[in-house]
C-alpha cells in the first residue's frame, strides 16, 4: 500500500472502501480495517519524515561583488528594524491629508537615520537590507534617502525581486532581457519606477516602451507613463506628446502639457510663454508714479483658454475675485520665465506681486512652480513675502537646505504664535527643518492644544523637531494641558524613545 | 484598621504554617494519581473511538465538523485530564482547513495520535524514556525541581535560535541551545501570560557556561538551564543536509512523535527552484519553510556565498532561526 492509496481509503472511509487483505502488509489485521489504516498511516508517516524531501539540484544565486569599502552603520539598526516592524509604520505612501500622522513621523525617523548613515559615508547593514528595500517599495518617500547607503550588496540584492526595481542599478538597466522580463511581470508603480530609472539611463528605450505600452491603458496609467518622459525630456518626445494633447482625458492632457513644458523650445512651451507674457505687465501709476504689476483678466471665451479647457479655464466654484487668475499656467511655467520675459529680478517681481490686487494667488502658484522646478532663488524671495495662510510647502522644502535654513528660522522667530496654528501644508513643511533650541522654545510657548485640530497635528509631528536636549522640558510644558495625555504625550513618548534608540550602538 | 491588620497577620501565619508542614501524604498522592489515570484511560478510550469513527466514515466527514464541535471534543480531553491530547485535537482542527493536501496532513495527525493511544495502552511494557515521552505528550508534567540530576550536562551553551508562538492564552518561547563541547542540543521552553517577560532572558548569538538539566525522554531535548554565567559567543557548528535528515530519522526511531529536530547546516548555499527556496550543499538540499517570512533576508546576509545556518527540520522543510556569515551571527 502506498501513501496515496491509503489517503484515498481514509478520505472515503473504510465503511465504503476497506483495504483488502492483499493490500495489507504482514502484521496488519484485516478484520480491523480502521486500526489497520491508522497503524499503516503512522508507519508510513514516520518512514516519509525519516527520508526527508529531496529536491532536484537547485540553482544557487550568483555571488555578490565585493562590498564597498564603506563599513555598515552600526548605530540604531535594531531600532530601525523595530520601527519597520511597528504596526504604525505605513504600508504605503502616507496620503497628503495625513501628512503629520504617526506613520509619517515613523517614516521621517527612518529617513533621518538613513541620512545620518549616508552623510557619514556608511552603508545599510545586511540585516536591514531586505526590510528597508521592502519599505522603500511601499513608501516611495524613503527611496531617495535609502539609495545612497545601499552599498554593493544592497544593489546586488535589489536585482532579485521585481518590487525592488526602483533601485535599478545601472548594470540591470543595461541588461535588455532583465528589463523586458520586468516590463511584463511588474505593474503599477513598480513598472513606472522601472521606466523612470530606464529613462535616466537609456532615454530612447524608455520612450519606446512608453509609446508601445500606451494604448489600452486607463487615463491615470497613461498619465503616469507620460510623466516618465519628464526626465531627460527632449524634442524627440514632442511628436508623441503632441498627440497626447488631443486626449479628452484631463489627466492625460495635464501630464502631456507638464512634460512638454520641460522640452526645451517645444512648440507648446513657446505658445504658453507668449500667452503668459501677455497676462502680466508692469506699469507706473498713482501720485508717486510707482511701479505696479497688472494682471490681465482673461475671459473663458478666449480661444487659447478654449483650446486647453482643463488647464486654463477658471474653476466654476468657488466664485470670487481670484477666479480670473487661477490658471494652471502660472504653476506650469518655470518661475524664471516671468523674470526673464519682464526683465525684472525675482525679488522685485515678488514684491510687486505681493502689492498687486489678487497678487497673493499669483504668489501661491509661483510657490508651487518654484518647488516643481527647484528654483532656490525664487524660493528665497517667495518665502520672504509669502503670508502664512498660503501654502508655501514647496518653498520651505527648498529652504530646508542647510545654506538657506537660517532664513526660515528667522521667519519662525518672528512669528512663532502663528506657526503652531498655521495651515496644514505649512506645518508639514516647517517640520522638515530642524529647530534650534530657541526656535523650539518660542514655538512651544506659543502653542496650545486648545488652538484646534491643526495645532494638535502640528505638535504631534513636532516630536522630531524638538531637540533631544529639550524632550523633558517639552513634555512638562504640556503636562497640565487638558487632553495632552490622550492626544499628544503618548505619541511624543514613543517617538522620543525610538529617537534615542536610533542613537544607541547595537549590542 | 487594626482589626484588619490582625486578621491579615493571622491569615499569613496560617498560610506559612501550611507551607512549612511536611509534604503531602504519599497515600493521598497515590490515590490522586490513580484517579487521574482512570480519568485519562476513559478519555483516551473515547478518543480512540472517535478516531476510528472518523476513519470509518471518511475524512471528508470530519471536514464538515464545525469549529465548535472540534473545540467541544478537545474540551472533553481537558476534562479527562489529558491536555496534551486536547492540544493535538485542536491542531487537527486547523488541519482540515489548511488548503491543498489537508487530507494527507489530517491522516498523518490522526495516525500519530492513534499510535500514541496504542503506546499508552501498553505503557508499562515500554522503556522509561518512552514512558516519559508518552506521559508528556498526554499531558503529565514534571516540576523543574523534580528533574533527576542524572540528566544534567555541564557545557558552554550557545543560544542558536529562538521563536515564539501562541498557545491558547499563553505565548510559548522556544530557545534552542547547543553545547560546544558535547555537541548536544537543548530546548528551553518559556511561557508568558499577557505580555509578562519570559524566564529565559538570553538571546540568540550569546553563550553561557552552565548546566542543562534534561527532562527524561528517549530522545532528550527539553531542558532547564542551571548555574549559568555568560561566556564569549562560540558560533554555529557545521553540518550537512544529509546528516540533518539522518538526525531526524534517528530521533523518530527513539521518539516517533517528535515534530522537529534542531540542525546546524553549513557551509550551504541559498538557491531557488521556481518559487521554492532551498538550502543546498554537496549532500542534498532542504526546502525552506513557508513560515520563514523573508528568504531575501537570508540572501542579503549570505550575498550568494556559502554560509552557516541554524534552524528546525521537520522532515519536509527547514525553518531558519539564526545565520552566520562573514564571522557575524544574525538572528532570524
Amino acid at each position: 500500500v502506498n501513501w496515496s492509496e491509503l489517503v484515498s481509503t481514509a478520505v472515503v472511509g473504510t465503511a465504503r472502501q476497506a483495504p483488502s487483505v492483499e493490500d495489507l502488509p504482514e502484521g496488519f489485521d484485516p478484520s480491523d480495517p480502521e486500526g489497520a489504516v491508522l497503524a499503516l498511516g503512522s508507519a508510513l508517516t514516520i518512514q516519509r519524515l525519516s527520508l526527508g524531501t529531496s529536491l532536484p539540484g537547485a540553482p544557487s544565486f550568483p555571488e555578490a561583488s565585493p562590498e564597498d569599502p564603506t563599513g555598515p552603520y552600526d548605530r540604531g539598526s535594531c531600532a530601525v528594524a523595530e520601527i519597520l516592524a511597528d504596526e504604525r509604520f505605513p504600508s504605503r505612501e502616507p496620503e497628503q491629508g495625513t501628512y503629520a500622522s504617526e506613520p509619517r513621523i515613523l517614516c521621517r525617523l527612518v529617513i533621518e537615520w538613513l541620512n545620518k548613515l549616508s552623510s557619514g559615508g556608511r552603508r545599510v547593514p545586511e540585516s536591514l537590507l531586505s526590510p528597508l528595500l521592502d519599505a522603500g517599495a511601499r513608501v516611495p518617500m524613503l527611496r531617495p534617502h535609502l539609495l545612497p547607503g545601499l552599498g554593493a550588496r544592497g544593489r546586488w540584492l535589489a536585482g532579485f525581486k521585481p518590487e525592488w526595481v526602483y533601485v535599478a542599478s545601472e548594470a540591470y538597466l543595461d541588461d535588455g532581457e532583465f528589463v523586458e522580463g520586468l516590463r511584463h511581470s511588474t505593474q503599477g508603480s513598480v513598472y513606472v519606477d522601472l521606466l523612470a530609472a530606464l529613462r535616466s539611463r537609456h532615454p530612447d528605450r524608455a520612450a519606446q516602451i512608453v509609446r508601445e505600452d500606451f494604448k489600452g491603458l486607463s487615463g491615470s496609467r497613461k498619465a503616469a507613463l507620460i510623466s516618465v518622459l519628464k526626465g531627460n525630456a527632449s524634442r524627440e518626445d514632442e511628436a508623441f506628446l503632441e498627440t497626447c494633447l488631443e486626449s479628452r482625458d484631463h489627466q492625460v492632457q495635464m501630464a502631456a502639457i507638464e512634460t512638454l513644458m520641460r522640452v526645451p523650445g517645444s512648440r507648446l512651451a513657446t505658445e504658453f510663454k507668449s500667452f503668459g507674457a501677455s497676462l502680466l505687465s508692469v506699469r507706473k501709476g498713482g501720485l508717486l508714479r510707482s511701479e505696479k504689476l497688472e494682471i490681465r483678466e482673461v475671459e473663458e471665451t478666449d480661444p487659447f483658454v478654449q483650446r486647453f479647457p482643463h488647464v486654463l479655464s477658471a474653476p466654476k466654484f468657488p466664485k470670487g475675485p481670484w477666479r480670473e487668475f487661477k490658471f494652471m499656467l502660472f504653476r506650469i511655467c518655470p518661475p524664471s520665465f516671468w523674470s526673464e520675459s519682464l526683465q525684472i529680478s525675482p525679488a522685485r517681481l515678488v514684491e510687486l506681486a505681493s502689492d498687486a490686487k489678487n497678487g497673493r494667488y499669483l504668489i501661491e502658484d509661483w510657490i508651487e512652480a518654484a518647488g516643481t522646478y527647484a528654483d532656490a532663488d525664487w524660493a528665497r524671495e517667495l518665502a520672504r513675502h509669502g503670508s502664512d495662510d498660503i501654502e508655501w510647502t514647496h518653498v520651505v522644502r527648498l529652504l530646508s537646505k542647510p545654506d538657506l535654513r537660517e532664513l526660515l528660522h528667522e521667519s519662525l522667530r518672528k512669528d512663532a504664535k502663528r506657526v503652531a496654528n498655521t495651515s496644514r501644508g505649512n506645518a508639514l513643511a516647517l517640520q522638515l527643518v530642524p529647530w534650534p533650541e530657541d526656535v523650539a522654545r518660542w514655538i512651544l510657548k506659543a502653542s496650545s492644544l486648545k488652538m484646534g485640530p491643526n495645532a494638535v497635528v502640528f505638535l504631534r509631528a513636532a516630536a522630531l523637531n524638538i531637540p533631544q536636549s529639550m524632550e523633558r522640558e517639552a513634555m512638562d510644558h504640556f503636562a497640565d494641558e487638558e487632553r495632552a495625555d490622550n492626544w499628544l504625550l503618548p505619541v511624543w513618548e514613543r517617538v522620543f524613545a525610538y529617537r534615542r534608540a536610533l542613537e544607541q550602538p547595537d549590542a | 484598621v487594626l482589626e484588619w491588620v490582625a486578621k491579615r497577620n493571622s491569615s499569613l501565619e496560617a498560610r506559612s504554617q501550611k507551607s512549612d508542614s511536611p509534604k503531602e501524604d504519599p497515600k493521598a498522592k497515590e490515590n490522586r494519581a490513580r484517579k487521574r489515570r482512570a480519568r485519562v484511560d476513559s478519555g483516551l478510550e473515547e478518543c480512540e473511538k472517535w478516531i476510528r469513527d472518523g476513519i470509518q466514515q471518511g475524512l471528508a466527514g470530519l471536514q464538515t465538523l464545525t469549529p465548535k464541535a472540534w473545540r467541544q471534543f478537545a474540551a472533553r480531553m481537558v476534562d479527562a485530564q489529558a491536555p496534551g491530547v486536547a492540544r493535538l485535537i485542536r491542531e487537527m482542527s486547523g488541519t482540515v482547513v489548511s488548503g491543498d493536501g489537508w487530507q494527507d496532513r489530517l491522516l498523518e495527525r490522526m495516525s500519530m495520535l492513534y499510535l500514541l493511544l496504542q503506546a499508552y495502552s501498553r505503557i508499562d511494557e515500554l522503556p522509561p524514556g518512552n514512558q516519559a515521552d508518552i506521559r508528556a505528550l498526554i499531558g503529565w508534567t514534571i516540576n523543574k525541581e523534580d528533574l533527576p540530576e542524572s540528566g544534567s550536562l555541564q557545557d558552554r551553551w550557545s543560544v542558536l535560535g529562538q521563536r515564539t508562538y501562541p498557545d491558547e492564552r499563553l505565548t510559548v518561547q522556544m530557545s534552542w541551545l547547543q553545547g560546544m563541547a558535547s555537541g548536544r542540543f537543548g530546548l528551553v521552553l518559556g511561557y508568558s501570560v499577557a505580555g509578562q517577560p519570559f524566564d529565559f532572558l538570553r538571546t540568540p548569538g550569546t553563550s553561557f557556561d552552565g548546566q542543562l538539566v534534561f527532562y527524561p525522554s528517549a530522545y532528550p531535548l527539553r531542558a532547564v538551564p542551571r548555574e549559568a554565567s555568560s561566556a564569549p559567543w562560540s558560533g554555529i557548528m557545521e553540518g550537512s543536509v544529509a546528516s540533518m535528515v539522518e538526525s531526524l530519522a534517528d530521533a523518530l526511531t527513539c521518539n516517533p512523535w517528535i515534530t522537529e529536530v534542531p540542525a546546524c547546516l553549513g557551509p550551504v548555499r541559498l538557491g531557488r527552484v521556481g518559487e521554492q527556496w532551498v538550502l543546498a550543499d554537496g549532500s542534498g538540499s532542504a526546502p525552506l519553510s513557508p513560515a520563514f517570512a523573508d528568504p531575501f533576508h537570508l540572501l542579503a546576509i549570505s550575498g550568494g556565498n556559502e554560509f552557516g545556518v541554524f534552524g528546525e527540520w521537520d522532515g519536509r522543510e527547514f525553518l531558519p532561526l539564526g545565520a552566520s556569515s562573514g564571522g557575524r551571527f544574525h538572528k532570524l
